[in-house]
């Protein structure tokens, strides 16, 4: 029986909204802290793993940027450039990954709804839900821009303790300024135009149209050949930064913080950051004033039932669905429903593979493309890798928790025959049909646009397919794998340690295909294949175990699951 | 129909179920029975194959629920004790989910799914979605499921919580009628005037442990009482005097 607890032991959780949360949140991770201290096996396979992650991405890191800190005369100039706009690309980012987020945390997760019946104000409610869904969608940027961080002050000889400054004083307010103006712009989309929601594919063809016209006005053409290719590239690309080096924007005064400080100009240094400061402490005031007001008649609208609102009671004849009979057809149909029902899902490949997309289709446009044809092939591997960090990224976030979420009404599927391995291998043809067709049509867009040597074009299509395909049976089998069918909030689950694992595992991999590529593409040029084919067959066989494995696992997992919940 | 030999199933150090043997003939229907953390759950749990046992066997329809799943599977329906389903899909297209999953053809699917949501009032709903529905209308939809493959053994966890009377009594029939027709069926529940209604036998469980199975009439003679919650809190050793 279990273990009986003494009465005299146990103690009132403390009361206030915050507090309140904070001990909740805080017993859940004490419990789970407890069962991993159980398994010490497990916690050193943990432990090692994120080690050698977090070393490898500053080996990684450091190569990078002593490669262009030694690039003549450009390096230092070009480094302190590249801070703007990474900081620029990290809080667009976070701030759309804080819409999802918040959106799951605040509004989906069912706990909201017994958290509306205790006697916690609006304002703290919102609080707490914002706090912790901006801590799911920034946690992983502050814990990876530390090996970053270090390899940088390492490679301008500077003390490794400013990274914590970087840290702590820049990037901590930033990451809170961009989740806190997106769940305010989120509380008012829900406020106001939560009922339009429906026509929200228009409103995104719309922004995606606007990034091209965009493309095709800063575009220019050049028609002739120009000699020295890397000085033009960077001379061309560097006044685009603008929109990035913006006074206006909280990433432009964290980069010019950094900047500043490092080159010993602390009183600038200190400003911009009393700056970054006040900002976070004005928009999260915002954002509490918001919630007051909004959060809770925003609450209430999305959990009243739709039936009670819209739908009058009719009869209709049963007319059984075209892929009813086949349980193949019937677990595909089930899932591209449950995706095409999802807005927050597709709607963020809309956005992001749209906007890649649009790149893509005006990339002939920009002056730098109108260059050697190896220049042209070079761009191409960085849209590949482009896209399939785009992929990587949105299966984690969006096919990795589908196991877990399947959770309670997963008793449906497992007492059916054959129901659990069918199950996941539906998930896979699914998920790999649309990520097939989207990277396929992206890459060719691409090598077509780039204009690239026909064979190559495929060649791109092919390390692509396989790639992508590798991509989604790893996200979908590590989902199996780590199953937890008490889960109900994805952005809980993705911001797990397993989920940040298997973000990290995913985008080694495409490191790893990134440079088989290069490898390959190096020994297209030459003159003897040597090095393409073994690029190529270790490509091969690294996606095939990278893609299998997990999914077998997976499979192993699912059948002997207990469904205790 | 339904067997269980010595089933166990231990979490750590605690014992939720400890050798549980039953046996459940063809048209029979049979009452789990027992106070809150018996065990029931897991019982039923366990038979359908949604736990794995620490110990023991099941068998269904005389196929073993571990090594011949699919067939065990083929001649089952199982109601759990909340209505979980994909909230996004619309009634209609549940029921073809499921329809898929146990290969019934259009034509059969298209004839019971218009009887089973006729009977049970949910052909108005039929393009609904899931979680527009009520709890009474979910659990209905959950039943309607479950019989759509037309099975041979049928497992219920709590299937009488939260259905309104009409549903109630309907359900008490369809029961009665398919055990009639020589379905075996496993119920757990805490309505025990139901169970004196409607079970042909029942089992008492008390803290992991089967404490008592038979007929109502065994019972009454074993263990004394005129009404079965005498014989329950006599077993279980639980009172219905404690202050409120």
């Amino acid at each position: 029986m279990s273990r009986a607890v003494p009465l005299e032991s146990l103690r009132p959780a403390p009361a206030g909204g915050l507090a309140l949360f904070g001990w909740v949140r805080l017993a859940a991770w004490r419990s789970g802290a407890r069962a991993l201290l159980h398994a010490p096996a497990k916690a050193v396979v943990v432990v090692s793993t994120w080690s050698v992650l977090l070393a490898g991405l500053y080996v990684l890191s450091h190569r990078g940027m002593r490669f262009l800190y030694d690039t003549a005369g450009l390096g230092p100039f070009l480094m302190s450039r590249l801070w703007f706009l990474f900081l620029f690309v990290v809080s667009i980012m976070l701030a759309v990954s804080q819409c999802a987020s918040a959106y799951s945390t605040a509004v989906r997760a069912p706990e909201t709804r017994w958290w509306m019946v205790l006697p916690v104000p609006a304002r703290v409610l919102g609080r707490v839900k914002w706090i912790e869904s901006s801590w799911y969608s920034a946690w992983a940027v502050a814990f990876l821009a530390l090996p970053v961080a270090l390899a940088y002050l390492v490679v301008l000889q500077r003390p490794l303790w400013l990274a914590g400054w970087v840290i702590g004083a820049l990037l901590v307010p930033l990451a809170g300024i961009m989740t806190g103006l997106a769940s305010l712009l989120l509380l008012l989309w829900l406020r106001w135009c939560g009922r339009v929601a429906i026509r929200r594919e228009l409103v995104l063809l719309g922004f995606v149209m606007a990034c091209g016209a965009l493309f095709w006005l800063l575009g220019e053409r050049h028609g002739q050949q120009r000699e020295d290719v890397w000085f033009l590239a960077l001379q061309d690309l560097l006044p685009r930064m603008q929109i990035a080096m913006s006074g206006w924007l909280p990433s432009s005064w964290a980069a010019t913080a950094l900047d500043a400080g490092l080159n010993g100009r602390w009183r600038e240094s200190g400003l911009y950051t009393l700056l970054l400061w006040t900002t976070l402490g004005l928009v999260w005031r915002a954002l509490d004033h918001g919630s007051a007001a909004l959060l809770l008649p925003v609450l209430r609208a999305h959990a009243q039932p739709v039936a009670a609102r819209s739908r009058s009671a009719r009869t209709v004849r049963f007319d059984a669905p075209w892929w009813a009979g086949d349980p193949w057809l019937a677990s595909f149909a089930k899932d591209a429903l449950l995706i095409a029902r999802d807005p927050v899902q597709w709607s963020q490949a809309m956005v992001f593979f749209g906007l890649l997309g649009t790149y893509f289709a005006n990339i002939h446009r920009l002056a730098w493309i109108s260059v050697e044809p190896s220049w042209r092939i070079g761009i191409a591997s960085l849209n590949l890798a482009c896209t399939l960090l785009i992929l990587g990224s949105l299966a984690v976030r969006f096919l990795f928790p589908q196991m877990s979420l399947e959770g309670r009404s997963l008793w449906l599927v497992r007492i059916a025959p054959h129901g659990m391995r069918r199950l996941l291998l539906a998930k896979l043809y699914c998920y790999g049909v649309l990520a097939a067709a989207i990277i396929e049509g992206l890459l060719l867009l691409s090598a077509n646009r780039l204009g690239i040597p026909l064979a190559l074009r495929w060649w791109f299509a092919a390390v692509g397919l396989v790639a992508g395909l590798t991509v989604v049976g790893m996200t979908a089998g590590l989902g199996a794998w780590w199953i937890d069918v008490t889960a109900q909030d994805a952005a809980r689950l993705v911001s797990s340690s397993r989920g940040a694992l298997t973000l990290v595992l995913v985008l080694g991999y495409i490191g790893v295909v990134v440079s088989a590529l290069a490898l390959g593409w190096i020994g297209w040029q030459a003159p003897t294949p040597w090095r393409w084919v073994p690029a190529t067959v270790g490509f091969v066989v690294v996606s095939g175990l990278a893609g299998a494995l997990p999914v077998l696992g997976g499979l192993a997992r699912l059948e002997r699951l207990d469904h205790a919940a | 129909m339904i067997t269980a030999v010595g089933l166990t199933k231990r979490y750590g150090a605690t014992d939720a179920l400890r050798d549980f043997s039953l046996e459940v003939g063809p048209g029979e229907i049979v009452a789990l029975v027992g106070p809150n953390g018996a065990g029931k759950t897991t019982a039923l749990k366990l038979l359908v194959g949604l736990l794995t046992p620490t110990g023991g066997e099941a068998w269904l329809g005389g196929f073993h629920v571990d090594r011949q799943s699919t067939e065990a599977k083929r001649i089952l329906a199982f109601v759990p004790d909340q209505p979980f389903l994909y909230e996004q899909l619309t009634v209609s297209e549940l029921l073809g989910f499921i329809a898929g999953m146990y290969r019934i053809n259009p034509a059969a699917l298209r004839q019971r799914a218009e009887q089973l949501t006729g009977l049970f009032g949910l052909a108005d709903a039929l393009r609904s979605r899931i979680g527009e529905l009520s709890y009474g209308m979910k659990s209905r939809l959950v039943l309607i499921a479950s019989l759509l493959h037309e099975p041979r053994v049928m497992i219920l966890d709590e299937p009488f919580f939260g259905l309104d009377p009409q549903t109630l009594r309907l359900m008490k029939r369809l029961l009665t009628e398919r055990a009639n027709g020589g379905m075996a069926i496993l119920l757990s529940t805490h309505q025990l005037s139901i169970v004196e209604d409607l079970a042909h036998r029942i089992a008492i469980l008390h803290q992991g442990r089967l404490v008592a199975i038979g007929t109502w009439e065994q019972l009454r003679q074993a263990h004394g009482g005129t009404r079965l919650e005498d014989v329950f809190f006599r077993l279980t050793g639980s009172s219905d005097d404690r202050p409120a």
